[in-house]
């Protein structure tokens, strides 16, 4: 069975769940087509041996089907297959690489011909393919008499050049299971770099960098030191002595590196060890020794965050404190890494571009200035992590601190206790303190523009809810508070984010400048858009309402006689005149437009809209509707006479848009006209003109 | 040429203009043809400088008494949200003003 082969077969025994030809053949790289072939060849070896097959599920995908006992036999079956000895050109290069690298013994390539099972031409075809992939660190692949392939170039950028290869193939260490159920990569990875080693760092790693709590950062930790171990075992010291490695002999990466050297038996030299300890500070966020790192990790996390937010919109400055100490921690390592041309892998790289692709271009766009300063390619793996920061916060922000209260405590337990409840109050819920009132400073609440009260005493205040607490906040008193704030939702404020509202004022001067006064459907829309960009949340809902947002019950009329045409619209306007929605003369001045100009609201078959100007006494934009036993003529000859009649109460020319909206549709259906006319239950009413489904009847 | 400018009259202003300038936009949003399109109520209509005004047959009488500029075209519509009726009368006024 070929190696590709055995990884898809491994897939299938790992995972649980159905997986689908599209997403398997991208993840291996391969037609649908070869991928249906490879499936079916392990399903023939699976047949052979009467073990549960990959089957399909419609519409979902392959899967091994069977209880976990059939699956382990699965398992020990293909442990036990015999992997083909011909590795694949990627997995022979990588092998070559690492054995000139890493073997004690010196590495012939007519040797290695035999051991690959290919011929000379290809072989030089890979060396060829290494050469130039080499070139690009500087370094050089030689053949040496007795010393066989040598790479030749400044130790540095061998261990770095090491460091990105192994990365690049085997971007996941699985350093605890057993060797024969690896992966092929990674069988070869430890063939020269021994799995014990690796394990043993991890050990020291845990031991002595326990605030190392990233995973990631840990694995390139170790792969960095495994590379320096085995090279400085095989005597390939550092070439160049450089100067600038400044650290700290006591950090916890210090303590690391003596119990590596102790581990290993190692005897380096103090330029080897002060290099390994400077590379290594660069993996690691939460140590910045170097001043000159932090300063300018701390000028551009501001930088960053304020691009950043101007880009997306998201106001990241609420949270700055925190962001700006997790990027500064992050962009120190990220400058010494790039300075040094380290590149550090992110396994999570496409998930991010694709779930946080907004942020992660803001800080694309951001970063090609830092390039130019650097003067180094900074990777889309640094990106992403640095919009793996952003978009944790973008959450944050987004589920909470949308909304706050401001409240006032009144304590009469002096000074220190008042303060330690008011930041209680602060530190477990929304709530800003606006001011700390002892018992007889009472008097000031009048001045003063908040929302809620809290007190340690019992208070004759009426005007804003008031809640009477211990001066002691204990945590299981924590629902009361929860309970009292959402009891009074309606008095929270809005956070907002534009703290200079200069740009607001001028957008919104040149606004009413273009309208003239008239509040027209181009001027609300840019209004909207105006606010918007400014951050400001409008409900839209309340502002254009929905028929359904204002049509209450009582405003709906089944089945009345009238006798004429202005009974009809005294009629219909009733539940408008109760609620106080519209004045008495309004409905005078509906039937007296109707007397001057004609029946032009009679707009559909049928129908009318009995309505007059806001300015003839509308209070609140309000609908009502009637249907009528028998027809009454309004004098439209071409509608016919009405047998529906909405009133409308209008305050301007644009918010009634969407209840207009309603009307064209019903207008232009006749049958649920129809449908509506017959009805003598106001909730199926509803739900026909709703477009709801129709309750049954009771 | 400016933006063509529609203007719909009723009573009010508020509820049968409004409803037949939904209408025409859908209408002319057919033609592909974009027009500034407001509503407005019978007293101030006389005073507005637009190309179209649009409104319905019983306000005919009314419009004869204003002194409206000739090179502003009336449309009157019996039934003001019918978008057959309006394309059918719309569309001889566009073609005039070499619009389509």
């Amino acid at each position: 069975m070929r190696t590709r082969t055995i990884a898809v077969f491994r897939k299938f025994i790992s995972i649980d769940y159905p997986l689908t030809i599209d997403t398997l053949s991208e993840e291996f790289q391969i037609s649908t087509r070869t991928m249906r072939n490879e499936i079916r060849e392990i399903n023939d070896f699976l047949h052979k041996r009467a073990l549960p097959l990959i089957s399909s599920i419609r519409n979902k995908g392959f899967i091994i089907k069977g209880t976990n006992e059939q699956k382990q036999l699965v398992k020990i079956a293909l442990q036990q297959l015999p992997v083909s000895p011909i590795l694949s050109k990627e997995e022979r290069q990588f092998d070559l690489l690492l054995a000139i690298a890493f073997s004690v013994t010196p590495i012939i390539l007519s040797q290695k011909e035999n051991s690959y099972y290919v011929s000379k031409s290809v072989l030089d075809e890979d060396i060829r393919k290494l050469k130039l992939r080499l070139k690009k660190y500087d370094i050089e692949l030689v053949s040496q008499p007795k010393l066989g392939m040598q790479l030749v170039g400044l130790e540095r950028s061998i261990r770095l050049m090491m460091y990105e290869v192994i990365n690049q193939y085997a971007s996941n260490l699985n350093y605890e299971q057993p060797l024969k159920e690896l992966n092929l990569i990674q069988q070869l990875l430890f063939s020269y770099i021994p799995q014990m080693l690796i394990n043993k760092l991890f050990e020291l790693a845990e031991q002595t960098m326990s605030q190392v709590h990233d995973e990631i950062y840990k694995q390139q930790i170790v792969i960095f030191t495994a590379i320096w171990v085995i090279r400085n075992q095989q005597h390939h010291h550092l070439t160049k002595i450089r100067s600038d490695f400044i650290h700290n002999d006591s950090g916890s990466i210090s303590q690391f590196i003596r119990l590596v050297c102790q581990h290993a038996a190692l005897q380096v030299s103090r330029q080897e060890q002060q290099y390994i300890i400077y590379m290594l500070e660069t993996f690691n966020t939460k140590d910045i020794n170097n001043s000159i790192d932090w300063l300018n990790a701390q000028l551009l996390a501001i930088k960053l965050v304020n691009y950043v937010e101007e880009k997306t919109q998201i106001p990241f400055s609420i949270k700055q404190e925190q962001l700006y100490e997790n990027l500064c921690k992050h962009l120190a390592g990220l400058i010494a890494r790039v300075s040094n041309n380290i590149h550090i892998i992110n396994p999570l790289l496409d998930n991010i571009k694709q779930n946080y692709g907004v942020i992660y271009s803001a800080i694309a766009q951001f970063i090609q200035n830092l390039e130019t300063t650097l003067s180094n390619k900074v990777s889309e793996d640094e990106v992403a992590f640095l919009t793996i920061h952003f978009s944790a916060f973008a959450s944050e922000i987004n589920q909470e601190r949308s909304y706050y209260f401001k409240a006032v405590v009144i304590c009469d337990h002096g000074i220190a206790t008042s303060n330690l409840l008011a930041q209680s109050l602060k530190e477990f819920f929304n709530i800003e303190i606006l001011a700390i009132l002892a018992r007889n400073d009472q008097h000031l609440l009048k001045q003063l523009d908040f929302d809620l009260i809290f007190s340690t005493f019992p208070l004759s205040h009426y005007e804003h809810p008031v809640l009477v607490l211990e001066p002691i906040l204990k945590e299981k008193n924590h629902p009361i508070i929860t309970d009292f704030l959402a009891k009074n939702r309606d008095h929270q404020r809005m956070v907002n984010h534009c703290t200079d509202a200069t740009d607001l004022f001028y957008a919104l001067v040149n606004l009413i400048e273009e309208s003239g006064g008239v509040v027209s459907a181009p001027i609300y829309n840019q209004l909207e858009k105006c606010l918007a960009i400014n951050n400001l949340k409008i409900n839209k809902r309340k502002i254009q309402p929905m028929l359904k947002d204002i049509l209450t019950d009582d405003d709906i009329i089944l089945q009345q006689t009238c006798s004429n045409w202005q009974q009809a619209i005294t009629f219909v306007a009733q539940p408008l005149l109760q609620k106080n929605y519209i004045s008495k003369n309004y409905v005078d001045a509906m039937i007296s437009s109707l007397e001057q100009y004609g029946p032009y609201i009679v707009i559909g078959k049928n129908l009318a809209l009995a309505h007059a100007r806001p300015e003839d006494g509308v209070n609140q934009l309000g609908l009502s509707v009637m249907t009528m036993r028998d027809p009454v003529d309004f004098g439209n000859q071409d509608m016919g006479p009405v047998k529906i009649i909405f009133c409308l109460a209008a305050i301007d020319s644009f918010s009634h848009l969407n209840i207009m909206r309603s009307l064209i549709e019903l207008i232009n259906d006749e049958s649920k006209l129809d449908r509506l006319l017959m009805c003598h239950c106001v909730s199926q009413f509803k739900a026909i003109l709703f477009n709801e489904p129709t309750p049954a009847l009771t | 040429m400016s933006q063509l400018s529609i203007l719909f009259v009723c009573g009010a202003g508020l509820g049968s203009s409004f409803a037949a300038q939904m209408a025409t936009e859908d209408v002319l949003k057919a033609k592909g043809i974009d027009a500034k399109l407001d509503h407005t109520d019978i007293s101030s209509a006389a005073s507005m400088n637009v190309d179209i005004i649009i409104t319905a047959e019983n306000f005919r009488s009314q419009f004869a008494k204003f002194n409206i500029s000739d090179h502003t075209s009336i449309v009157y519509l019996k039934n003001i949200v019918s978008k057959s009726e309006i394309d059918e009368k719309l569309s001889p006024v566009l073609q005039e003003k070499g619009l389509l």
